[in-house]
Formats: structure tokens, C-alpha cells, sequence
């Protein structure tokens, strides 16, 4: 038996982790789209991947055809998108190119769950068993696109993509939250 | 003292002893221990008094379920102190006194009980002339706790929770659903109870099951035990609501599980008889639980007036602890196996048969002191100290039916059983009327396993008790009255008994009526036996007759803990930082914040707006417009979808021209107005206004959709960031920053480009909104902060000014642009806004057409129009009403001393019999009048000269 009362306060890190190169594809052939550009695509609605190449690069399926690649090094970064976009614009894909100027905050440590369920209503069992789990989700009363993404020694991490002007606010909630844990 | 010497399993922590005040004296108490034991300990009787009567009254569950224990603690109005913990140097109070709790003047209205016959409110308030006096005196009586409103809230965390079964109630049978759960596959079972320690209704007994239940369920990992939890209400998609009852400002948790198990036990019945809400008369659960728990003696000399097992089974425990007990069997009941009754006999236990209760009296102190008893062969008073009342059961199903269960009533059980669960819901335990021991662990363990497989199987009643547990009619009335049935509510079996007199004769209407049940223990008590009451009044079955629902919250809530930490969502433009540099003062918007006006040294407001707006006049000003609606529209059939969103025609409009459009809604009223730019053939992009933008952008989502359109909607209005550069010098600093040919016949007015702007590629919008030469500039939002620093670098030294949200409403106001609703209102059609000018009639169809048709038939009920006032500040406001004959025949829309008129001008929706008018008046907050002269708007550059800017314009 766990005894949840009361709740241990334990550090949860939050901080914006600066991802300067996003775009959003939509539409049925983006999977064809990404495999003709040799990346692999999450397979499930729902979920991500790391993209080759980097470990910080990222391409997340929201829902079911809408989609996110992200990129925090510079290197690559800017060539992905311009690939992505050109190929577009050459026709042959029934999708298009979205822009996405999302930021992305970043929550972790052993209390990350304890204040992830404070501002959003998710199972996170899914986040426990699936370890490329994405919920599209609303979080602190705005809609966000949570990653799961624990480290490797299994501490809970997580990755909060939101609108960039609600990002300020997120943040503002989770460290509000931090300040009322008794 | 009522304290005992320790026991095994108490739930305190003798060697840690400390003080809190109540009612201005020092009570000691153990860690461990709540307010009410401690009171219980110190031998505090009187710790309440009551809602209507303000009698006294003292601890009387001890579990929760009576409005006696809500007392003020620091502050805290309506705490309950059978639930939490006592804390060193707390002060503490009763509810609803004037004059303390032992000196309470409000113990007056007592005598006035004869003039305050059921249904007072209804018969007082039926006439008006007594009104007020009778309102002043409840408000001022009403209610119990006193809000502190210098106090400081504590809005503590929500937290969410999901899990495969939740097991409400932590006693045996809860123990054993929890176990069950697991052992068939349940990963994670959440175990609610509000004992701080798990045992519920068999903490003390000595049987080992208990012991070791509680022992494997501490080992369980999968299981999570909320102690001190209560669950307050069941919702939708079994979510239930939590509340922390440990803590006094209740934290709450939201819990959605694939299963519920209401282990929640029966709630004890009491007896009804004359002063049966004495001090120290309490049930015998709430006597037990203070023995057991908190080691406290409800009293040295003790009576038992019962019709229960659980009465005997008390009564042993008392004597075990050697108090004197003496157990009366109430009439028409036989409580109890022989076994029970043999060892009652053994530990020297009196035990009268087949009494009827007649009265309590109070002794000195105003608790009770005896009991007179009617017994088969005569009239006797029994001396005591505490009375303890055990008449039966109610299943504490009270969440279930919440949740759209119900309860049928049993004729041989002479009680309530489950008769229909929501799905997903099982019931076990005493609250499926499940008692023994042994039976409840497996009723328990059938209850969790078909929760944890999710069966959807009926509750198994074959471990049901067959014979009654309870009292068939434990009501007991006196001439002198005083039986009081709710003693939330002070009311007695003749405020019930004239109610159904006078036709209240439902369950329902007998509740609103007389209150019972409305208190704030919601009828745990009282509904019951109320029920009781109606049937045998009517001559009815008792299954003619339904409980009513205890709503949620099913404890009482603070409402902080419902509020949580606040955090209300709020949009921040990319430029918020630069803002802030600037010295923004700040406006909401939406949900957005927006500078409102910038601070200047040695400005006060009035003059800083007015010097943002000349220097919008005479040279260059920047506003940030990025809590715009900025929505992409791609595809061959977008021009058809934005004929039918908006009043005017697209299909025809040309690639890189913007159009201003209108939208309404079905009945035709104005709902949003923007500007629509075509990109490309196939490509638009559209501005919506700040609040409208999500509204716009599901209304075309809807048409897409019902109109099988083929196009894509792209929502970017918070990845595009977006500035207006306005002023007759704003086309000469944009220059500075890109190459592309700025001149009034390649970019005229309402034309849009995309060109490369400080680096960046820019989307760029020719439009007039403030009336002069301006630039609508969209860019990324990552790009914004460049471009806007980038703009001020370019300027020469304070030839840039940052503008604000007021200064923009006084230059659109002075070229007599409107605001969709502050222009407009939910009722203004687009020709009584001056708008019917962008209204394409000869289309097939757009969103409002057809009622706009009818409207224009009808004639306008309303007209917006401009005026004015030669005067340097308006001597009224916005919203201000528009006078003819006495009447009002309109409001003031808009407002403002004009900085570049030199003159008051305004909007103004009046009515169209008065548009006509040269002048009319204007009534202020304080009732003067102040004649305005009616105009033609805009009031500056009627000709639109300077926005068009065909030619150089001189500042």
C-alpha cells in the first residue's frame, strides 16, 4: 500500500527548453511524405519518435494525420524543414505545411508526475507503459501536446508543447503549483 | 475526566500533549486526537448550539454526519471537528452563537417557537409588508460559521488521479474489495476512507481478519489508501470528487476509475423522543468510535436505548472499559442473539426489555442527567450521564444515487438495499445490508473481484441479513413535543406532522417545505425517520415513500479547495517583454493582456494616450495587433467557404487585394468583423477580431465540414506575431527595411504583399483602421521581437512610438471606425451599425442572409450614430443612456476627448425615431442632462485621404 496523504514535496525541475526549428505537416500522405524522406514515422496515432541523426530531434503524431517535427541544434535544423516544405511544394503528397512556432517546456524529476497531475487530468499509466506515448491534452486550462519522455535511469520527464502565448502562463502554473505544495 | 487509560489500537500519541482554546478556555488533547474527542475527554457537554432554536447541543455522531460538530476554528468558519486533527494553539468557537456557547442570547428564540411554525418562511413572505423586517433579522441570524473576509484563502492544489478500481470505505469489507481487486488484476486500486487509519465500523473489535486485512493490504504496492479522504460526490464516467477532510483548508483530488466499490457502511439511526438532542445524548457508533479510536469515555454512567445488535455490542465494550452501562431494549425490537445477550449478563450489564422511551431531562449543566422509560410495568428514570440511541441502519449509498442508482425498501429488513448501481458501481458490506463479520469480508471480496474483472452483474444478496436490523418505528411522540427528527433544522415530529397536513405529503414536497434533510448533514439523520413519519401519516407502505438524494457535496467543502491554485489562462504576445520595457500599463483583452497606454515621464494617463495618438497623426506610431485572429485558409473551395461565412463577396476578389469583411450569426446580428487577404488563388489568410478569433475559426471548421468543402483551415493566431505601423511617415521607415517598392501604385491602399522584412518574410496588409497610412505587418511569432526592435532601430531617435490599446480607440473613433461588440451589441443588425454597405444580398447564400432579409422588412429597431460636444473632457460615459421625454431611447457606444478635434465625439445606438434629431441629451450617473449634437461620422479625414495616401502626405 502507498500512503498518497499527504503528498511528499519532491523536486520537480520546469524550465523552457528552446526547440528554434518546428513544422507542423497535415494531411493523409505525410507518413508517404516523411518515408520518401527516409524518417520513420510514429506508427500509432498519438505517439513519437526520435528522428535519426540527433538525439534532439523529435517528430510527434498528434492525433492521427496532423504532425510535428522539432529540432533544438542548429545543424540540420532549418535544412529538415526546407526538405519538408520543398518536397510540398513539388506536389505528389496530399498534405500541407503548417506553421507551428510551439514552445517547449520541459518537466522533470522524481515529483514531475506529482505535478504534472495538478495542472492536467491524464492516466499517466499510459505514460509508464508506452514510452513513446504523446496526449493531446489540456493542461493548466489551455490545450497542449505532452511527451512522454523519462530519463534513462526511468525519472519521469516530460515535455509540454503549447501555443507559444500560453507558454509563459504553463510555466507561471507549474511553479504557482510548486510554491502552494504544502 | 472522560480520558481512559490507553488501549490497544488507539489512534493517539500520548507522549505528545498540547492546548487549543475553546470558547475561551484551554483544553489539552493528544496528538491524534480532534477537536470533538478532546472536548469529549475534557468533559465538555455544550459544544454547539443549535441552527434555529439555539439549543444546546454536544457531540452527537462523531463521525461527520450531523451539523453539531461544524465549529469556527481559526478563522474557518464550518470546520468539522469530529474529523480533524486538533492543532496546538487553535482557536476554536461554536457556530451560530451570540454571546458564546454558553451564554448564547440567541437561546431566546426557543420561546418564540409557537410563532415559528413549519413552513415560516412561505406564510411570512406571502405578504410584502413584513418583508424587509423579516429579512434583516434571518440574514442576520442565518447561516452558521462567519466568513473572515480579512482572512487569507488557502486554495491548495487540485490533484488528478486515474485508476482501475476505487474502494470507498476503508473497513473490513473495503480491506477485502481492495485485496480482491489486485489478486484478479487490478494494477492500481485507489482505497478511500476518512478514518485516518483503516478499520471503519470494526476498529476495536479484536478479530483477526481485521489484523490481517489490514497487514496485506500495507503490503500492497498496487494499492494507494487515502486516508482521511472523503468521497464527495460521483460524477459522469465514475469521476469522483475527494476532499482531504485531515486538512482544514481540503485539498482536492479528482479521481477517475474503471470501477467503483461503495464499501461505505450503514449510517446509525437514532431514537426520536422528547429532548432526545440533549448534550451527551449521541449514538452508540459515535460513543464506540471515541472509545476505540481516542480512548475517551462518552460518559461514567451510561444508558443505551437500542434496537440494534451494534447497541449490545457497544454496551459490551463500555463495560469492558468499565463504565456502567445499562442497555434498554426498545419495544417491539429484540437486538441481538443469545449469545450476546449471555455476555451481556456475565460483564453485570442491565438489560430492560421492551421500553419506550418518554423524555430525557437535563441536569444543571444542560446535559443529560436521566431517562424516563416506560417499561412493561411501569414508569422509571434512570440516572446517567451520556445516552447512547442505536435504532438501525441507513446504507450509506448516498454516492451511487448521485450517480442515477436507486434504493428499494424492504419490509423485512425495515430497511433501504441497494436496487439498481450505475454501471460499474458494486456495492458491498453493510451498505448492501451485509453485517457479520465473516460475511462482509466476502461480500467484500465478491465486490472487488467483479470490479477489478468489470463485471456488470446485479449485487448477490444471499449474505444479506434476513431478519431486521432496525427499529420499525422508532419515533416516540410526547405532548410536550421537543422530538426532534433533523436536528440540523430543529425540526420535530409536529413541524413534520403539519406539514403533511397542510398537503406537503411527498417526500420531496415534504422536504422543501419543512427543510428536513436540507441541513448540513443533508438528512443522514433525519431522512429516514422523516420518512417514517410521512408514510405512517398517509397510512402508506414504506415503499411507497423514496429518500431523497444528498447532493454533492456529500461533506461540506471548502470553496478553496474547489477554486484550487488559480490560474486562469492568459495570452501573452511575443512583444510582451518589450512592452513591459517600455513601461506598458496593462488591459485585458480576451484572454490576452494588452498595453493599454505606455507611462511617459511627467505624463499622467490622459496626456500619454494623447501623445501616443498625435504622433500617430503627425509621424509614425507602432501597435501591437498580434491578439488578432489570424487564420489560414487553403484549398479550391476556401473563396466559396468565406462567401458563406462572411456578408460580402471573395470568389471575385483579386489575388493580393484585402477586403474588409462582415460575419453574422443565424439570426442575423453581428457577430465578428476582420480582413480578408487573398494570397494566391487558393490561398487567403483572415483576420478575426481578439475575442472572436476561436468562434470564427470553429464556425468555418463547422461549414467545412457540413459543406463537404475541400479546403484547410490553419488556426496560427498565436504562431503569427503581427504589428501596425501607422502614421503619413510609416511608408518611409518601412523602407528602410526592405527593398520592395512601397509606393502608393504598387501597394495601394488595402492591397497586401509578401516581401522579406528585416530578414524575415513578412505578411503585409495596406489598411486604414486608425485613418492614416498604415502597415499591418504579420511575421512569425519567433521573429516578432527582431522585427520590432528592428523598426525602432530604423526610426530616427523619438521618431517611433510604441501606441497603445486606448490611443488606437480614440483614432479609430475620430475616423468613425466601429468595434464589433462594444459598437454593436448581441441585437445590432449589420444596417443599424452602418455596415450594410459590405452586405453582398445578391449572393446564394451566407450565414444570416435569410434573417437579414426578414430584419430589413421589419425596419431597424436601433441606429448607430456619431456625435459631439464642444468641450474638452465628456461630463458622462460610455454606456450612459440617450434621454427623449423622460424615456431612454438609446446609450452612448463610444467615447473620447479627441486630441486632434479638440472636441468630445462619440457613437451611439439610439432608437430611429430620435436618429433624425439635430440634438439630444445625454443623462449622467447622477441624473444631469448634457445636450449632445448629432454629426456625420468619421469626424476626421472624411474623404480618407491620409489613409489611402495616393500621394506624399505632409504630417
Amino acid at each position: 500500500m502507498m500512503p498518497v496523504s499527504p503528498p511528499k514535496p519532491l523536486p520537480a525541475g520546469i524550465a523552457e527548453a528552446p526547440v528554434p526549428y518546428r513544422l507542423g505537416l497535415k494531411g493523409g500522405d505525410v507518413p508517404q511524405l516523411l518515408a520518401r524522406l527516409g524518417l520513420r514515422v510514429p506508427p500509432r496515432p498519438n505517439s513519437w519518435l526520435p528522428l535519426p541523426g540527433s538525439a534532439r530531434r523529435w517528430c510527434l503524431r498528434l492525433g492521427n494525420g496532423e504532425f510535428l517535427l522539432a529540432q533544438v541544434d542548429a545543424a540540420g535544423g532549418a535544412d529538415l524543414i526546407e526538405t519538408c516544405t520543398t518536397a510540398i511544394a513539388h506536389g505528389g503528397f496530399a498534405c500541407h505545411a503548417v506553421l507551428r512556432q510551439d514552445r517547449c517546456i520541459v518537466l522533470t524529476g522524481p515529483a514531475a508526475t506529482v505535478r504534472l497531475l495538478q495542472v492536467t487530468d491524464i492516466d499517466d499509466r499510459v505514460f509508464l507503459r508506452t514510452p513513446d506515448a504523446l496526449a493531446l491534452v489540456l493542461l493548466a486550462g489551455v490545450g497542449v501536446a505532452l511527451q512522454g519522455e523519462p530519463d534513462t535511469d526511468g525519472t519521469p520527464g516530460y515535455r509540454i508543447w503549447c501555443d507559444p502565448t500560453y507558454a509563459d502562463h504553463v510555466l507561471e502554473t507549474l511553479a504557482r503549483h510548486a510554491d502552494h505544495e504544502p | 475526566m472522560f480520558r481512559l487509560a490507553p488501549r490497544d489500537g488507539e489512534w493517539l500519541d500520548r507522549g505528545s500533549e498540547a492546548y487549543f482554546r475553546f470558547e475561551g478556555r484551554d483544553v489539552p488533547f493528544f496528538a491524534g486526537d480532534t477537536y470533538g474527542s478532546a472536548l469529549a475527554a475534557a468533559g465538555i457537554a455544550t459544544t454547539a448550539r443549535s441552527f434555529k432554536y439555539h439549543r444546546r447541543r454536544g457531540l452527537y455522531s462523531a463521525l461527520g454526519h450531523d451539523a453539531n460538530a461544524l465549529f469556527q476554528i481559526d478563522g474557518r468558519p464550518n470546520q468539522r471537528s469530529d474529523a480533524l486533527l486538533a492543532r496546538a494553539g487553535a482557536v476554536v468557537a461554536a457556530v451560530n452563537t451570540a454571546g458564546g456557547v454558553e451564554a448564547d442570547r440567541g437561546a431566546l428564540i426557543e420561546k418564540l417557537a409557537p410563532f415559528l411554525p413549519v413552513g415560516f418562511y412561505y406564510k411570512t413572505f406571502i405578504g410584502r409588508r413584513l418583508f424587509p423586517l423579516f429579512e434583516a433579522l434571518i440574514r442576520h441570524y442565518s447561516g452558521l460559521g462567519r466568513v473572515d473576509a480579512a482572512s487569507r484563502p488557502t486554495q491548495p492544489p487540485h490533484r488528478h488521479r486515474h485508476c482501475d478500481v476505487a474502494v470507498i470505505g476503508g473497513g473490513i469489507t473495503g480491506l477485502a474489495a481492495a485485496l480482491a481487486a489486485v489478486e484478479h488484476g487490478a494494477g492500481r486500486v485507489v482505497l478511500i476512507d476518512e478514518g485516518r487509519r483503516p478499520g471503519g465500523s470494526a476498529t476495536g473489535t479484536q478479530d483477526s481478519r481485521l489484523a490481517d486485512l489490514q497487514q496485506r493490504v500495507a503490503a500492497e504496492p498496487r494499492i494507494e489508501a487515502y486516508h482521511g479522504h472523503c468521497a464527495t460526490g460521483l460524477y459522469e464516467d465514475r469521476r469522483l470528487a475527494l476532499v482531504d477532510a485531515s486538512r482544514p483548508e481540503g485539498g482536492l483530488t479528482l479521481l477517475r476509475a474503471g470501477a467503483i466499490v461503495l464499501a461505505t457502511g450503514a449510517i446509525e439511526q437514532p431514537v426520536v423522543f422528547r429532548n432526545n438532542d440533549l448534550p451527551r445524548v449521541m449514538l452508540a457508533s459515535g460513543a464506540q468510535a471515541l472509545l476505540h479510536r481516542y480512548a475517551v469515555a462518552c460518559g461514567r454512567r451510561v444508558v443505551i436505548l437500542t434496537a440494534t445488535p451494534d447497541g449490545l455490542t457497544v454496551a459490551l465494550d463500555l463495560a469492558a472499559a468499565g463504565i456502567a452501562v445499562t442497555v434498554a431494549c426498545l419495544a417491539a425490537s429484540s437486538p441481538g442473539e443469545p449469545g450476546l445477550r449471555a455476555a451481556l449478563v456475565s460483564a453485570g450489564v442491565a438489560v430492560l426489555e421492551g421500553v419506550t422511551p418518554i423524555e430525557a431531562l437535563a441536569g444543571n449543566d444542560g446535559a443529560v442527567a436521566a431517562v424516563t422509560l416506560q417499561t412493561a410495568s411501569s414508569v422509571r428514570r434512570f440516572a446517567c450521564d451520556a445516552l447512547l440511541l442505536s435504532a438501525g441502519f441507513v446504507p450509506a449509498l448516498h454516492l451511487a444515487l448521485q450517480a442515477g442508482g436507486t434504493l428499494a425498501w424492504s419490509d423485512t429488513l425495515q430497511q433501504h438495499l441497494p436496487a439498481h448501481l450505475p454501471a460499474g458501481v458494486f456495492a458491498a458490506g453493510r451498505a448492501n445490508a451485509v453485517y457479520a463479520m465473516a460475511d462482509r469480508v466476502q461480500d467484500g471480496q465478491r465486490a472487488g473481484r467483479a470490479a477489478a474483472l468489470g463485471a456488470s452483474v446485479a449485487s448477490d444478496d444471499r449474505l444479506r441479513i434476513v431478519s431486521a436490523r432496525s427499529h420499525a418505528f422508532p419515533l416516540f411522540p410526547h405532548p410536550q413535543g421537543k422530538e426532534f427528527v433533523d436536528l440540523d433544522e430543529d425540526l420535530t415530529l409536529a413541524d413534520l406532522r403539519n406539514a403533511v397536513q397542510e398537503g406537503f405529503d411527498s417526500s420531496e414536497l415534504l422536504k422543501r417545505y419543512s427543510t428536513v434533510g436540507m441541513g448540513p448533514s443533508q438528512g443522514k439523520l433525519s431522512n429516514l425517520n422523516a420518512l417514517r413519519q410521512l408514510a405512517a401519516l398517509r397510512g402508506d407502505p414504506m415503499s411507497e415513500h423514496a429518500l431523497t438524494t444528498a447532493r454533492p457535496p456529500w461533506q461540506g467543502v471548502t470553496l478553496g479547495a474547489l477554486a484550487g491554485v488559480p490560474s486562469p489562462p492568459l495570452r501573452r504576445s511575443a512583444l510582451d517583454a518589450e512592452h513591459e520595457r517600455l513601461g506598458a500599463e496593462w488591459m485585458p483583452a480576451g484572454n490576452w493582456r494588452r498595453p493599454a497606454w505606455y507611462c511617459r515621464t511627467g505624463l499622467d494617463r490622459q496626456l500619454a494616450i494623447a501623445a501616443e495618438v498625435r504622433a500617430v497623426r503627425a509621424a509614425v506610431g507602432l501597435i501591437d495587433v498580434s491578439t488578432l485572429g489570424k487564420i489560414e485558409v487553403l484549398g479550391p473551395d476556401a473563396a466559396a467557404l468565406l462567401d458563406l461565412l462572411y456578408v460580402g463577396r471573395h470568389s471575385d476578389q483579386r489575388v493580393g487585394t484585402t477586403r474588409y469583411a462582415v460575419m453574422l450569426d443565424e439570426a442575423g446580428m453581428v457577430i465578428d468583423d476582420g480582413v480578408v487577404a487573398r494570397r494566391d488563388l487558393a490561398a487567403w489568410y483572415v483576420t478575426a477580431t481578439t475575442g472572436a478569433a476561436a468562434a470564427t475559426y470553429r464556425e468555418m471548421q463547422r461549414l467545412v465540414v457540413e459543406r463537404r468543402l475541400d479546403c484547410v483551415l490553419h488556426n496560427l493566431t498565436g504562431a503569427m506575431a503581427a504589428v501596425n505601423l501607422a502614421g503619413p511617415r510609416s511608408r518611409e521607415l518601412l523602407a528602410t527595411l526592405c527593398g520592395a517598392d512601397l509606393g502608393a501604385d504598387a501597394f495601394p491602399y488595402l492591397a497586401y504583399r509578401e516581401f522579406t522584412l528585416a530578414g524575415m518574410e513578412a505578411r503585409v496588409m495596406r489598411v486604414g483602421f486608425v485613418g492614416e497610412l498604415g502597415y499591418e505587418i504579420h511575421v512569425p511569432w519567433d521573429g516578432a521581437v527582431a522585427l520590432w526592435r528592428a523598426l525602432h532601430a530604423s526610426a530616427r531617435p523619438g521618431g517611433l512610438t510604441p501606441f497603445g490599446v486606448e490611443a488606437q480607440r480614440i483614432l479609430r473613433l475620430e475616423k468613425g471606425h466601429v468595434i464589433i461588440g462594444q459598437d454593436t451589441d448581441a441585437l445590432t443588425s449589420p444596417d443599424e451599425a452602418g455596415l450594410g454597405w459590405a452586405v453582398r444580398m445578391d449572393k446564394p447564400f451566407f450565414t444570416g442572409q435569410r434573417s437579414l432579409e426578414a430584419l430589413r422588412r421589419r425596419g431597424p429597431r436601433q441606429q448607430l450614430v456619431a456625435f459631439e460636444l464642444q468641450a474638452t473632457q465628456a461630463p458622462f460615459e460610455e454606456c450612459n443612456l440617450f434621454i427623449d421625454a423622460g424615456e431612454p431611447v438609446g446609450r452612448v457606444t463610444s467615447l473620447a476627448a479627441s486630441p486632434t478635434l479638440g472636441k468630445v465625439i462619440g457613437l451611439a445606438l439610439v432608437a430611429p425615431r430620435v436618429a433624425g434629431r439635430s440634438e439630444l441629451a445625454v443623462r449622467d450617473d447622477h441624473g444631469a442632462l448634457h445636450t449632445v449634437r448629432f454629426t456625420r461620422a468619421p469626424f476626421y479625414d472624411p474623404r480618407g485621404e491620409r489613409q489611402r495616401a495616393a500621394a506624399a502626405l505632409a504630417p
